[in-house]
């Protein structure tokens, strides 16, 4: 029978290595076909050409019997293809049911309404499919990471998916829940659907998997059914029949201990109860499979991390980790594994990242003599051997071995008297490679302590005097590579079912109860019980300015308030889609006087006033418009963008209206009008106010802003169009703000070229202290309006009070600022 | 690109300012005089000083919207130790450098705490300027003696140039020998363009950020004091404007908005660029100031912007 997708003789490579190399792969209908082999050995590069993510360079794909490119994923989707990885990058502010709707498309019905109620509806299914039943609309933040990637493959097994690839599937699941997952596997199965299980834990595909295929550099090594073969079998193919040479064993590590740790536990949990000694001279592997714990553990020592217990000692000495700082002055260096993130200032030259650590040492009082930084500079280069054109070129155009060394370079300098190296040699070419262990070796010979975390198996064995094993956050074993086999030291990486405890939840109730994390539940908590709060504060205010005077409920009153409230929310709620979608608008207040000002003429001259409100809102739009043009096209900064806008619209305004606009009563009365008491103006902004809400929750453009300001990268993933969604963002801003300039000026009857100058803080404050998230993602209409009606409130109580008006500023920007500070400080706790 | 338009995009304020200079003293007549000159130094003195106490900030990625309302709260201080407290003229202008030290402080504590610059400096920015607000009362202005003024129009070491002139190049020189050559500035550099490998190299973050709106709202405080002796009178009111011709001159000096590249002395061409245009547009088009000075800062954004990233890929091409 055909197989339901093949891969045939697919090779890929990435700068300076081939991942796979003539790959040939066929998934069966109605089968479980595995995926082992050690890290690095091209299982992802596999999963990600498969899934359509990554295309091959060289083979085909054939779906059904036919040759297919894929795309991108939604179109490996649209074939059935479906994967679902271990980290899942979503947007932490939506809902679980939002997030896979980006994935897979939100439902729309006609006119492009999203449908939500068929999303949730098919979460759900997703949800039963796996066995769950609580609510979709929490929010993706608030599950922990074992309880979305059941989501996402729920997801997958409910819809059209004929091929299911996962990745790691059960790395945070408990034992429940992984029998769980396994049932719904073989209930997929049985459908007649194949799925690619790409796993470390060969229990696992003994129970599980029909046929298995190792990977090894790149290779296919071996491919059969599970049934003719055995767990030491695999492991044998995995780790091959050659190991490198050991390490020479002069000099193994005789020297007094340097680094002593007992009993280290971690204060999130990530390891436990770590005790090892490393020993001067020493070089000491650390091997493990990834999210063992090793990393959690050095950096625990460098002191980035918090200890929970736990003693550590250098040279003898107790220590107490306060900081990198604070260690790197006591002796120990700890070069990050993500080389990219945490360990080069890429921007900067060779030089100023090599003496980046030596700074102060380097200098005199203040002043940093240039030449003594070359110097320093220079001596490292040559020390490491690190090929470069000049040492001040960009430390990010080395190549990645060159930047390592420079990175190993700046860890030298204080002479450290314990080095903790993370993955040293991973995204290095094989040259480069053979030059770090020479220097890793040399730094030994030095007297020094080095721990060298690995995840490539023959590295860690030749390179070490010993090697550690993590497993699930505690360190398993200690060998003697010399005397140990691969093979054994792989298994004992490996978690198995008996034997080790699962690391978390010993001591409390079973996974499968709690599926909210505590911080989660917080956050889900913390938007509706701010909203309350200001409620209940705005309630307050009024209680107390009318017990004082006793005339602050009159009908008058409450109008002209719910007026300026309507005004200042019109820009308010204008503004708060460009700041949900991660972006900042300052020109608004020039561009509100701008809108007002032609219309303004307009309607002076004595055209119809109908005709002056249509030329605001467009002045404004195209206003709004310009500045996101100009902020996509310029790849400039929006706060940049728009204070230069800001300038212009003002200087456009100026030249515009050369004196006060002024528009007779008798033109404006029809706009000052009520209708059974409720002002004209404030029914406007109420209906703008529903208007937006609807556009915010009910188009696919409006969640797609909450999505680009949530996640930037996760929304460039699943193809959101970051200028799309400003452009609209920032249109819609503008017809809000040419909008309000006009009925400013209807209320005012007057306008000063310097009108509104203050009209951007007074709509960012009140976003703000509605719960508006100023990095974006997080907030809603109805908590603008609050904070409009807040901000107005306070200043009528004021007037009302007979509070002077110079306590107005103070206490807009101290409200804001306690508003900030309090969301920073909650945000602590929770997390 | 061709190399020669490669060099000119990396030269953009150079040639922006050159541009600026000659067509001002070409077109407008009071440049031709040397006096006027010092004249543009004394006005623009607090947006210069501003400006350069602004460039490490922005350097580390960060913003300090507040820098006016801290020079009008400082300018207000010394108005009220002095009239109101009876403070001797020269322990009131202390206290007033003093006020502007805590403000800046008071945002050095918001930044360090996790605030968003932005953000924090937003709330400050209202927050000051409604202290001073405050401060002043029922009174709009406090006035001060005749006697100030004078002291800051004598001549120096009987050289005939204004105290601003002074002040600027002290202030010039001083941020430039920090930021270009000693360890601070290394650490700015390093933590504008990667703050987490700065803090994975040891590098004391929290420290350099506190000192360095700390440092900013000293030199407001400065500022407000210069007011206070140019203008003989301290108002609440005033330098509206002030934080955003500061900022335009850091941005127009080619210093990045998100940190990690620019250098002291773009700033200075860039507050060079700035009094200079605006100062003549003042006298020749008061009509177009602000929408050429818009259509400049933004013009020239997007230039940087564009020669920043086309020198990113020769250099990664290269290497």
């Amino acid at each position: 029978m055909q197989p339901l997708v093949e891969l045939c003789r697919i090779t890929r490579s990435f700068p300076g290595v081939v991942a796979l190399k003539d790959m040939s792969l066929a998934l069966r209908s109605g089968s479980i076909h595995a995926i082992v082999g050690e890290n690095g050995a091209g299982k992802s590069t596999l999963i990600n050409v498969l899934s359509g993510v990554l295309p091959p360079d060289a083979g085909e794909i054939r779906v059904a019997g036919r040759p297919t490119a894929f795309a991108d994923a939604r179109a490996a989707h649209r074939h059935g293809i479906v994967a679902v990885h271990q980290e899942v990058d979503l947007f932490p502010d939506l809902t679980v049911a939002e997030n896979i709707g980006h994935e897979r498309g939100l439902p729309v019905r006609c006119l492009g309404w999203v449908d939500w109620s068929r999303l949730r509806r098919q979460t759900r299914e997703a949800l039963a499919a796996m066995g769950e039943s609580w609510s979709p609309s929490l929010p993706a933040a608030a599950l922990t990471p074992g309880r979305r990637q059941l989501v996402e493959i729920g997801a997958a097994v409910s819809q059209d998916a004929w091929v299911l690839i996962l990745d790691e599937p059960t790395s945070s699941l408990s034992e429940a829940e992984a029998q769980l997952l396994f049932e719904r596997l073989r209930r997929f199965r049985s459908r007649g659907s194949a799925i690619l299980y790409v796993s470390h834990r060969l229990d696992e595909i003994f129970a599980l998997a029909d046929e298995v295929t190792v990977l090894r550099n790149g290779l296919r090594v071996w491919t059969g059914p599970v049934a003719c073969t055995s767990p030491d079998q695999l492991i044998k193919q995995m780790v091959g029949q050659e190991i490198p040479a050991a390490l020479s064993g002069d000099a193994c590590g005789q020297g007094a201990v340097r680094l002593r740790c007992r009993a280290l536990t971690a204060a999130d949990g990530a390891f436990r109860d770590i005790s090892l000694d490393v020993h001067g001279g020493e070089v000491f592997g650390l091997y493990g499979l990834v999210g063992a714990g090793r990393t959690e553990w050095a950096e625990a020592v460098f002191g980035l991390r918090g200890l929970a217990g736990g003693e550590i000692a250098i040279d003898g000495r107790p220590v107490t980790p306060a900081g990198a700082g604070a260690m790197i002055r006591r002796g120990v260096v700890y070069v990050p594994e993500d080389r990219l993130r945490h360990g080069l200032c890429r921007g900067l030259s060779v030089r100023a990242n090599l003496v980046l650590a030596s700074l102060r040492r380097l200098a005199r009082t203040l002043w940093l003599p240039r030449a003594r930084e070359v110097r320093q500079a220079r001596q490292m280069v040559a020390r490491l051997g690190v090929r470069l054109q000049s040492i001040e070129q960009p430390a990010g155009t080395l190549s990645g071995g060159n930047q390592q060394k420079v990175v190993l370079g700046r860890s030298l300098d204080c002479d450290p008297k314990v080095l903790l190296l993370d993955e040293p040699t991973r995204g290095v070419d094989v040259g480069a490679k053979a030059e770090i262990y020479g220097l890793v070796r040399q730094f030994a010979a030095e007297g020094r302590a080095v721990v060298f975390i690995s995840s490539d198996l023959p590295e860690v064995l030749a390179q070490s005097n010993r090697v550690g094993v993590f497993r699930e956050g505690r360190l398993v074993a200690t060998f003697n590579p010399r005397r140990t086999s691969a093979a054994e030291v792989a298994r004992s990486a490996i978690p198995a079912e008996s034997g080790v405890q699962p690391l978390c939840d010993t001591d409390t109730a079973p996974r499968t109860e709690r599926y909210l994390s505590r911080p989660a539940l917080a956050a889900i908590l913390r938007p509706a019980l701010r909203e309350g709060a200001l409620l209940a504060v705005l309630i307050a205010l009024f209680a107390f300015v009318e017990g004082r005077t006793g005339r602050f409920l009159q009908e008058n009153e409450l109008q002209d308030l719910s007026v300026s409230a309507a005004l200042l929310g019109l820009v308010a709620i204008g503004t708060a889609p460009v700041i949900l979608s991660g972006a900042i608008d300052i020109s608004l207040g020039a561009l509100m006087a701008l809108s007002a000002g032609v219309a303004g003429r307009l309607w002076e001259q004595g055209h119809p006033s109908a005709l002056a409100a249509l030329v605001a809102v467009a002045v404004g739009g195209l206003g709004g418009m310009l500045n996101a043009l100009l902020s996509l096209l310029g790849r400039v900064h929006p706060i940049v963008v728009t204070l230069g806008t800001l300038s212009l619209y003002r200087g456009l305004t100026l030249w515009w209206i050369e004196q006060d606009v002024q528009i007779p009563l008798s033109s404006r009365h029809q706009i000052l009008g009520d209708v059974r008491g409720l002002p004209w103006i404030t029914a406007a902004g109420i209906a703008v106010a529903v208007l937006t809400w609807l556009a915010l929750n009910w188009t696919v453009v409006g969640r797609q802003v909450y999505a680009q300001g949530s996640n930037p990268s996760a929304g460039h993933r699943v193809g959101i169009h970051r200028s799309r969604v400003w452009l609209a963002a920032f249109t819609f801003q503008g017809l809000l703000v040419g909008l309000a300039g006009f009925l400013s000026l209807a209320h005012s009857g007057s306008l000063q070229p310097t009108s509104f100058d203050d009209q951007a803080l007074q709509a960012i404050a009140a976003a703000v202290v509605g719960g508006v998230a100023i990095t974006g993602g997080r907030g809603s209409v109805w908590g603008v309006v609050l904070g409009c009606l807040f901000l107005t409130t306070l200043t009528a109580a004021g007037v009302f009070l007979g509070v002077a008006s110079y306590w107005q500023r103070t206490l807009v920007g101290g409200v804001i600022a306690v508003a900030v500070v309090t969301d920073v400080l909650w945000r602590r706790r929770g997390a | 690109m061709n190399r020669l338009a490669a060099l000119m995009l990396r030269r953009i304020p150079w040639l922006v300012a050159a541009l600026i200079v000659a067509v001002t003293v070409a077109t407008v007549r009071a440049f031709r005089q040397p006096d006027y000159w010092l004249n543009v130094t004394e006005q623009y003195f607090a947006a210069g000083a501003l400006a350069l106490a602004l460039t490490p900030i922005v350097l580390t990625g960060g913003i300090d919207l507040s820098v006016g309302s801290v020079t009008v709260f400082a300018a207000v201080v010394i108005g009220a130790l002095s009239e109101q407290a009876h403070w001797p003229v020269g322990l009131a202008v202390a206290g007033g450098i003093a006020a502007g030290l805590l403000a800046g402080l008071f945002n050095s504590s918001l930044v360090v705490l996790g605030i968003m610059p932005l953000v924090a400096t937003l709330a400050t920015r209202e927050l000051f300027r409604g202290l001073a607000s405050t401060l002043v009362g029922e009174a709009t202005r406090y006035r001060f003696p005749r006697t100030l003024h004078d002291f800051w129009e004598q001549p120096l070491a009987g050289v005939p140039l204004p105290l601003a002139v002074y002040g600027i190049a002290f202030l010039f020189v001083l941020t430039y020998l920090v930021v270009h050559h000693s360890w601070i500035g290394r650490m700015v550099y390093a933590i504008g363009d990667n703050e987490q490998a700065a803090r994975f190299a040891g590098l004391p973050v929290r420290r350099v950020k506190l000192g360095l709106y700390a440092w900013c709202g000293l030199v407001g405080g400065l500022c407000g004091a210069a007011l206070v002796v140019r203008h003989g009178a301290a108002k609440a009111e005033a330098e509206q404007s002030l934080d955003l011709i500061a900022i335009a001159c850091v941005v127009l000096g080619g210093v990045r908005i998100t940190g990690g590249a620019g250098s002291v002395p773009r700033t200075l061409l860039g507050i060079l660029t700035i009094a200079v245009l605006l100062a003549g547009l003042t006298i020749v088009a008061p009509a177009w100031r602000d929408s050429l000075t818009g259509a400049l800062l933004i013009a020239v954004a997007v230039a940087n912007e564009a020669g920043n990233r086309w020198a990113q890929r020769r250099a990664a091409e290269a290497g």
